[in-house]
């Protein structure tokens, strides 16, 4: 048995032993990284001295170990790797590295680099961990598996730094804190157990690229990873001293356990280890805005520039006029309000409709807020457009600045609908009132009746419908009356010519009698009908009077007293004239058209 | 009869005393008022309201001690409950916007259309009063016009017939505005919120979501009742239910 257990030593050392250098790569732009192993084969390795990396950042080495058994031969490897960050442009020899392997020197091949200009940095999977070599002596020299010690030790390897932008910031005034997470250890699933409040400011977190490749720091004379995670933007809302509380997290770390048997890195472990802990507090004086304010004063702090534009400066009635204030600048944008402006009357003004743009990336809050009115004219004329203040104060300069928009002039064109121009002096009426205190108290006034629903009111609105109906059958004989001789003076034309038909068809020699009495009576009847007069008060006098009052003219009257006369003759004396009959018929058809006329144009 | 003499003697001094004392309270209040002791003013008026003396500057006062005090939402209340009994007072309404504009950061409003709002507007600028007595003068107007008309020659008055059925009609329409102001000012239709920031419910349950929230200072219309709920319309046209403890009836 011992004799095989030596057969296979002796077996396994007749191999030759090697000891290689390997990069990765043989060119490579300065801002990648690449590994560098060093490899011993069918060796112990028992020393091992790396080479100088002049123009190198060196992190490492990490090992492995590779032992296999192939047909009873146990082939071991055993290699240390590092990770080169090439300093500058060129081309670089990496010297030997030199290690004992099985008690014998051995020397490894030398390597060339070149290291070609920047290039875009692809994603490159390089997550782990930073194996200082000092870091890896460190370490060694405090080997121990207290609880506490392992906490301290933890702690100097992974920590979280909250850096203000500054300490001392004015009222309002932006101040950023990033938060940065250093580490030299793995570690997985790292969470924020408790974020600060924030109490007394405004905050506006920034947008953090999560996915990019930690940066190597060195922070207290040691290389970290160095991952910023949050960054965020404070607004002090009042003065004083705070104090940001700190931010608490939690995660598993993995922490190299020295092997208790052998004193060597080489045999160490990593071990999971649950690790919570807090970032640093950080102290903030706010400091007041100095006094006295402006009236104009907005409260806005920061950087701003300002910008105020009417569309147009001549419009029509109606047609809209759009004014656009803009801010654009660094500081806190969001408490900007729409400025308050009084504009003309005459002007329909809607509330302004609010853009806003912020960027949120990079350290300064910065974009634009854009406040646009429509402002509607309602009637023609010159007016002028309110002026306005904006005033900010800038923390750099620590002065307040002003910016003015002028009175701006703008004509419209035409004029407004009557109806419009009555509501606006309404409107007036109520709003001239800019009285800003209340008005004092009333002296003591008895309670009024609301009057509607007594029996006062009652009465008031009953005896009124009472009365009516009273009068309305007062009158209701004669208006029985009147309705008969609206009827009849409506009906007058149409009956004397219904007659005169009737007569017409009397015209001859036999019935000459009857001709003129027909004729006679439409005449008698119209008068009547039309005038309103009793059969009983006709006479010629009478109807030539009553047609002088609704202004029938005097060779009217006239004619109709000859043909009066005329049937009179007829219808009393005996002798008679075909012709005669025929002149009659058509005057009186003439006379009635006429003055039918006569009496409707004078009378209505 | 000398008894009721006597009696009637004592009621009218009754009253008197009853009148006074209602004056010299009020005055006592005015004082308290003068001298910024709003607390003590706004207990002497809210006396005087217990008593059943709803005048309208028994309300105005108590606004004005409330928007001292800074408690703009009580002051809106106690104005709205004044313009109520008298509405169209400038000196009310401009308290009463004062006390808005403190009481609340924005105002809930609603664009109508211009015609049906400004109709609105002008009815609600006069009380059931104003309302009651234009409608009688029209009235009686038509009804002369009709009688003038009556006495007439048949044939004539036209003018007089038509100016009096044109009034008869408006006194109509004016006899239904009187009494529907009539009714909205004996009745509760709407009220103020005094809860800061009130929660509005989709339904009146406690446990319903909350559809929005409302600043203290806001006036509401009251639609509908059930239980401990409110339904209520906001100036906006939002409606929902609302808890009868956060808001009180104007």
């Amino acid at each position: 048995m011992l004799a095989f257990v030596f057969l296979l030593f002796i077996s396994s050392v007749s191999f030759a032993q090697r000891f290689i250098a390997t990069a990765e790569v043989k060119e490579i732009p300065q801002n990648y990284t690449f590994d560098i192993t060093y490899t011993a084969e069918n060796g112990d390795l028992e020393k091992f001295t790396p080479p100088k990396f002049d123009g190198f950042d060196a992190y490492g080495p990490s090992q492995s170990q590779n032992i296999s058994i192939v047909n009873g031969h146990m082939s071991k490897s055993m290699s240390y790797t590092y990770t080169l960050q090439p300093k500058k442009q060129g081309d670089f020899v990496i010297p030997a590295a030199t290690a004992i392997i099985n008690g014998k020197t051995m020397q490894s091949n030398t390597l060339t680099i070149k290291v070609t200009a920047v290039q875009k940095q692809a994603q490159q999977g390089n997550q782990g961990y930073i194996q200082d070599p000092f870091a890896q002596q460190d370490r060694r020299k405090q080997r121990s598996t207290d609880e506490g010690d392992i906490k301290t030790e933890v702690a100097k390897n992974m920590f979280v730094v909250v850096t203000p932008s500054k300490r001392a910031v004015y009222e309002g005034d932006q101040l950023t804190l990033s938060y940065k997470l250093y580490f030299r250890i793995q570690y997985q699933g790292l969470n924020v157990i408790k974020a600060p409040s924030y109490d007394g400011f405004l905050s506006e977190e920034f947008k953090v690229d999560q996915d990019q490749e930690p940066a190597i720091e060195i922070y207290n004379g040691k290389k970290y990873y160095a991952q910023e995670f949050k960054r965020i933007a404070l607004f002090p809302q009042k003065d004083g001293k705070f104090t940001i509380e700190p931010m608490q997290f939690a995660g598993t770390v993995f922490i190299q356990v020295p092997d208790p048997f052998f004193n060597d890195p080489f045999f160490s472990t990593l071990e999971p280890y649950n690790y919570s802990f807090q970032s640093n507090s950080v102290d903030i004086e706010v400091i007041p805005l100095p006094k006295p304010q402006p009236a104009n004063f907005s409260g806005a702090v920061g950087k701003f520039s300002f910008s105020a534009n009417y569309d147009k400066t001549k419009a029509k009635v109606n047609e809209p006029i759009e004014l656009k204030v803009s801010y654009t600048g660094t500081g806190n944008l969001k408490l900007i309000q729409a400025p308050k402006l009084e504009f003309p009357e005459e002007f329909e003004a809607y509330d302004p409709k609010v853009k806003e743009d912020y960027a949120t990336q990079g350290s300064v809050v910065s974009g634009s807020k854009t406040f646009e009115y429509v402002l509607v004219p309602q009637d023609g004329g010159k007016f002028t457009m309110p002026a306005y203040e904006f005033g900010y104060f800038d923390p750099d300069k620590k002065n307040y600045v002003t910016f003015k928009i002028p009175e701006t002039a703008i004509e419209v064109e035409g004029t407004a609908a009557p109806s419009v121009n009555l509501l606006r002096i309404l409107k007036r009426d109520k709003q001239d009132s800019k009285k800003s205190e209340i008005y004092g108290i009333l002296s003591y006034e008895e309670k009024k009746d609301v009057f509607f629903g007594t029996p006062l009111f009652w009465g008031l609105t009953i005896s009124p419908m009472l009365l009516f109906v009273a009068a309305f059958f007062f009158r209701k004989r004669d208006y029985e009356e009147s309705e008969l001789l609206l009827l009849r003076r409506k009906k007058a034309t149409r009956m004397a010519m219904k007659r005169l038909a009737t007569a017409k068809k009397l015209m001859h020699p036999d019935k000459e009698k009857a001709f003129y009495n027909e004729v006679i009576r439409a005449l008698w009847q119209y008068v009547s009908d039309k005038l309103y007069i009793r059969p009983s008060d006709l006479s010629k006098e009478n109807i030539a009077h009553k047609l002088s009052e609704r202004h029938v003219t005097e060779d009217r009257i006239a004619a109709l007293k000859s043909m009066l006369d005329t049937c009179e003759q007829a219808l009393f004396s005996q002798e008679g004239k075909a012709d005669n009959m025929q002149a009659t018929y058509t005057g009186a058809i003439d006379w009635i058209t006429e003055t039918d006329e006569q009496l409707t144009k004078k009378n209505g | 009869m000398r008894s009721v003499k006597t009696y009637g003697c004592l009621v009218l001094l009754l009253l008197a005393v009853q009148m006074s004392f209602a004056k010299s309270q009020f005055d006592q209040a005015n004082t308290c008022y003068k001298n910024k002791q709003y607390t003590q003013a706004i207990h002497l008026y809210r006396e005087l309201l217990q008593k059943g003396d709803h005048s309208v500057s028994v309300y105005y006062n108590l606004g004005n001690c409330f928007y001292q005090l800074k408690e703009f939402p009580k002051a809106v209340l106690y104005y709205e409950k004044a313009l109520k009994h008298d509405p169209g007072n400038e000196k009310i309404e401009h308290n009463l916007k004062l006390a808005q504009n403190k009481a609340l950061t924005k105002i809930e409003t609603s664009r109508n259309f211009f015609v049906t709002e400004f109709v609105r507007n002008f009815v609600r600028e006069y009380g059931a009063r104003v309302w009651t007595f234009v409608f009688l003068i029209v009235l009686w107007i038509s009804v002369i016009f009709f009688i003038i008309y009556f006495n007439k020659a048949p044939g004539t008055g036209y003018f007089y017939r038509g100016s009096a059925i044109t009034l008869l009609l408006f006194a109509v329409l004016l006899f239904f505005i009187a009494k529907d102001r009539y009714e909205e000012q004996a009745s509760f239709v709407s009220a103020v919120v005094l809860q800061p920031n009130a929660e509005l419910k989709a339904e009146p349950v406690q446990g319903a979501k909350t559809t929005t929230t409302i600043e203290a200072g806001n006036k509401v219309d009251l639609l509908d009742k059930d239980a401990e709920w409110y339904k209520i319309a906001l100036p906006n046209g939002k409606e929902g239910w609302i808890d009868e403890r956060s808001i009180v009836k104007i």
